[in-house]
């Protein structure tokens, strides 16, 4: 059973809130409709939360970001829906706090560090998450909506 | 003239073409993927009786064709920037021109409005560059010294960026140069606040990394667009390449001259 310390439950919360500020941020930057900047905030915050949790269970990056990935493509779909807006707004600003920033960052400093190994694993990582992605992604976008009733 | 004549005659044809094509450069210039393009770009044609409508659409052109090929028009859409709103401007609009008997004159009026909506004002977009980067660099680890440290970095940066767009600077040494700002500035901002860098610089360059280029470029491939599904992963692979080559030019000559380690 999945049992969280106090400490762990406030941690999570103040995560939540900083995805969905960044979330937040990245939307203003590419000119989200005004209507559409609270649900783009919380795509983003809920991919996140999942992500933090799962990481603290002791999912490994790659596990962690498909499993995290699903839910948020699935809320971009039903968000897509209720506001008659393309997925596309949801999910570019919503996908931003999953995307491997640190991987790509590592992999460079070990490369010029001489950590050659490091390096190499950091690089394998990072494109693991990217596949992630592009699976979890794929998956829930490829799910057929049932036919309008005329 | 009815412009929603069930058999446009030649003059409406061109028109509606005309429109059509310009709705869809609009759609592809502003971030959306090429099966939305060429969908809307469809139920439009249908809406306005335009026959024979084919269309082909790349990541940065629009082939098409209607009648039997007696209009065909070609269109090179080299600028990519990033305006969801005008993507969802467009979109909503197609939705009304399908669902209800809106005529030509006042669609194309409501495509120029959606063209013209407005990039976030300067003080806005230095801002959320500033508060972006706070927020990652706080989400993945940093302390608040080091996110304060991200977000004046972020600033810098989002100034930057500003800069090049009015200046025209190209892409690939765009994005190095931010690269590279950003690791100095986190570089000298975190020893002045006496904290690790490496939290810092992850956040701030979350301002650069791929995540567009490679959701647009899956996006293409569940769709079954190989070809701009491609074009799209090449563009995410060298922006990466470029943040590596940015971020790591910087950190070496830092070692190089202070004998310092950045950790």
């Amino acid at each position: 059973m999945i049992s969280l310390t106090a400490v762990q439950i406030s941690e999570l919360t103040a995560q939540f809130f900083l995805a969905a500020a960044g979330t937040l941020s990245f939307a203003i930057l590419f000119a989200c409709p005004r209507r559409c900047l609270p649900y783009c905030a919380l795509v983003g915050a809920v991919g996140w939360l999942w992500y933090e949790l799962l990481t603290l269970l002791g999912a490994d990056a790659a596990t962690a970001s498909l499993l995290a990935v699903i839910p948020l493509t699935i809320l971009t779909r039903v968000f897509a829906i209720t506001q008659k807006t393309p997925v596309t707004v949801f999910l570019l600003t919503g996908i931003f706090p999953l995307v491997p920033g640190a991987g790509i960052y590592y992999t460079a400093y070990y490369f010029i560090q001489n950590e050659n190994a490091l390096a190499l694993a950091k690089g394998i990582s990072t494109f693991k998450i990217a596949v992630a992605l592009a699976i979890g992604i794929s998956l829930v976008l490829c799910v057929p909506l049932p036919k309008k009733r005329k | 003239m009815n412009s929603r004549d069930p058999f446009p005659d030649e003059e409406l044809r061109r028109r509606i073409m005309d429109f059509i094509m310009a709705a869809g450069q609009t759609l592809l210039e502003n971030g959306a993927e090429v099966f939305r393009v060429e969908q809307t770009m469809e139920i439009m044609a249908r809406s306005f009786h335009l026959r024979e409508f084919h269309v082909y659409v790349l990541t940065n052109g629009i082939f098409a064709s209607a009648g039997t090929a007696e209009i065909s028009e070609v269109r090179n859409v080299p600028v990519r920037t990033t305006h969801l709103g005008r993507v969802a401007a467009v979109n909503e609009l197609s939705r009304q021109i399908a669902q209800t008997g809106m005529t030509l004159d006042e669609a194309e009026s409501r495509l120029v409005l959606a063209r013209q909506l407005p990039f976030p004002k300067d003080h806005v977009q230095l801002l959320s560059g500033l508060c972006g980067a706070f927020c990652f660099a706080m989400m993945f680890g940093g302390n608040l010294r080091s996110a304060l440290a991200a977000a004046g970095a972020g600033l810098v940066a989002s100034w930057y960026l500003l800069w090049c767009g009015r200046h025209e600077v190209p892409g690939g040494f765009q994005k190095i140069s931010t690269a590279a700002l950003i690791t100095l500035v986190c570089i000298l901002l975190c020893n002045l606040l006496h904290t690790s860098a490496s939290h810092a610089i992850i956040g701030t360059l979350m301002i650069l990394t791929p995540g567009i280029a490679f959701t647009m470029g899956i996006r293409d491939f569940v769709q079954g667009d190989y070809l701009s599904g491609t074009i799209r992963m090449i563009d995410a692979l060298l922006i990466a390449a470029s943040i590596a080559i940015g971020t790591g030019l910087v950190l070496r000559l830092y070692t190089v001259f202070t004998g310092v380690v950045v950790v």
